[in-house]
């Protein structure tokens, strides 16, 4: 399976809804960081270098379930820290199913196996493994031993109970087209996951090791070479084909901040979910006070090695809608469960 | 010496502009390279506000958005960077009139960028939201000479457009008629050319309006500092 049907016309016709109304800026994926708390210190994450007051603080299920509605986005996205290190993540889910928002709940697998039970399989809910490589390099990415295998287990158990199960794999600079594609060939021909998503690492300057990130030139000489392999057509990647063009130079974009606001246990992160300028108090506030003209590539250096999915498929997604041949593209991607 | 001078590159950019800016024609592309030292020199300006239309890199801009330049850069030059109170006072004047505008990096080449596909590379290597023939010259001569600087640039074709084939033949004032020979031979260029002169009236109200309300902000600013 690719993306559900079902959740493709809901994001269509939400999209559609925002053009027939002028909205000139709307949100299409809630970032929600429930915690910040992590039981992994990756060697590429900026997320998770807060006090221990902070990485203490969890937001509520009822905080989680005003923030989707607050912000009505169709497609919630839980990130964090650690979402499952949340002991009520089970009741923010099922809150969240509740409302008919499409969910992924991003997780580096260690604890799945433990929530398992507790959750319930949906065609709302999609199981996000956080994989950056095979063992050896998912273990230095995320540094610690074991964390491979115990994540392919899960994924595994989660499969065998009819989940939906897909994969994020950031893509750093010590892991080599060749590396990216053996990865891909496993998740799909050994684990058969329904989906992955895939995305350049964003150069935080809190990641504890700068020399795994890319530049922006690299990352696209990079992802030519991934897409080049023959098993390219074997791969299904939950994006749109006008990302995955994208990240292949193959076509020229801005990014679109306001996309995927992000909600955090401050507040809502100004501006997106990369960069942190302080907390705005409502997601209101967050739209209309930001100067998101300020915000993207060419415009703020900070912007400048960022590639990521959460500023661009946004991008993609509207101007998919936009032009009929993409949006014909789009269409078979999801019918036949495969991406440009 | 002045105080302010408005340089611009061709007629056509000093005829949109309004009386009262006292623009000064530099040249496009080379011809500011060989002139803007002799202007810099017998004006002797404290500051120098470069205006005039720019290709979008930028996929998000349209005709009649206003570039306010953050970095002047080339394709291997190393990148200069504008006065920073003015730019903030232009940033701020821009802001209060509701004028459409971003601050980005303006890349400067040696001629017309043809392809939408040359534009889709030079975005995703430069990040320049637009790209001129003369704002890198115009910046290095100021900054040989100790003069701060601001580029203004408004966006006249899109960054997913291409020019019309006649527009090689465009290498500043006096070109026009080449330009315009060359469209009468190739009607396969003629609705491109139909494209321009229809974003051509809002890049020129936008160019009159932005330089307007920056020239302005910034002399108020010198007539309160004085």
């Amino acid at each position: 399976m690719g993306i559900p049907a079902s959740q493709a016309m809901t994001v269509s016709s939400y999209l559609l809804k925002q053009k027939v109304m002028r909205n000139q800026r709307y949100p299409l994926v809630l970032m929600l960081e429930p915690l910040w708390r992590c039981n992994l210190a990756c060697v590429g994450c900026g997320k998770i270098q807060h006090s221990e007051e902070i990485l203490g603080t969890y937001l509520s299920p009822a905080e989680c379930w005003e923030a989707v509605e607050e912000c009505g986005a169709p497609v919630v996205s839980i990130a964090g820290g650690e979402p499952l290190v949340h002991p009520q993540i089970d009741k923010i889910v099922a809150g969240m199913i509740e409302r008919k928002k499409y969910v992924y709940l991003c997780t580096n697998a260690i604890l799945l196996h433990r929530w398992l039970p507790k959750l319930t399989p949906s065609k709302y809910l999609s199981i996000s493994v956080h994989m950056d490589g095979m063992r050896e390099i998912h273990d230095r990415s995320v540094d610690r031993e074991g964390v491979f295998d115990t994540a392919c287990k899960a994924i595994r158990e989660a499969k065998a109970l009819g989940f939906r199960v897909s994969t994020n794999t950031t893509v750093f600079a010590n892991s080599s087209p060749e590396d990216m594609r053996e990865l891909f060939n496993f998740l799909m021909d050994d684990l058969k996951i329904d989906g992955m998503m895939v995305s350049p690492g964003y150069d935080y300057p809190k990641a504890p090791d700068q020399s795994v990130f890319l530049s922006r030139p690299q990352m696209i000489e990079t992802f030519k070479a991934i897409m080049a392999f023959p098993e390219r057509k074997n791969w299904r990647f939950f994006h749109t084909p006008m990302f995955l063009d994208f990240l292949q130079g193959k076509k020229a974009m801005q990014c679109t901040a306001w996309g995927n606001p992000t909600r955090t246990v401050m507040g809502w992160q100004k501006p997106c979910y990369l960069m942190n300028e302080g907390y705005a108090k409502s997601f209101n506030e967050l739209m209309e006070d930001t100067e998101w003209e300020r915000y993207g590539y060419g415009r703020d250096a900070r912007c400048t090695n960022c590639m990521a999915h959460c500023g661009y498929e946004a991008t993609a997604v509207s101007a998919t809608i936009a032009s009929p041949l993409e949006g014909v593209k789009a269409g078979m991607a999801t019918l036949v469960g495969r991406s440009s | 010496m002045t105080d302010l001078l408005v340089v611009v590159p061709t007629e056509r950019e000093h005829a949109a502009l309004t009386r009262a800016s006292g623009a000064v024609v530099c040249g496009a592309g080379s011809a500011a390279d060989a002139s803007i030292a002799e202007i810099l020199a017998a004006h002797r300006p404290s500051l120098v506000v470069l205006a005039g239309f720019a290709g979008a890199l930028d996929p998000s801009l349209s005709p009649g958005t206003t570039i306010l330049g953050r970095e002047s850069t080339t394709p291997g030059g190393e990148p200069l960077a504008p006065d920073r109170t003015a730019s903030k006072l232009i940033e701020a004047a821009l802001h209060k009139y509701n004028r459409p505008f971003v601050r980005s990096r303006l890349l400067t080449v040696a001629g017309p960028v043809m392809r939408a596909s040359e534009k889709r590379d030079l975005w995703n290597t430069h990040g320049a939201g637009g790209v001129d023939m003369e704002t890198h010259a115009v910046a290095q001569a100021c900054t040989a000479a100790g003069i701060p600087w601001v580029a203004l640039r408004v966006v006249l074709d899109t960054a997913g457009q291409s020019m019309p084939k006649g527009i090689t033949h465009w290498h500043g004032d006096g070109d026009d008629r080449g330009v315009a020979m060359a469209a009468i031979k190739r009607p396969q260029d003629w609705p491109g050319f139909v494209r321009l002169a229809l974003q051509y009236p809002k890049a020129r109200t936008a160019l009159r309006r932005s330089v307007a309300i920056a020239v302005r902000a910034l002399k108020a600013e010198v007539a309160t500092t004085n």
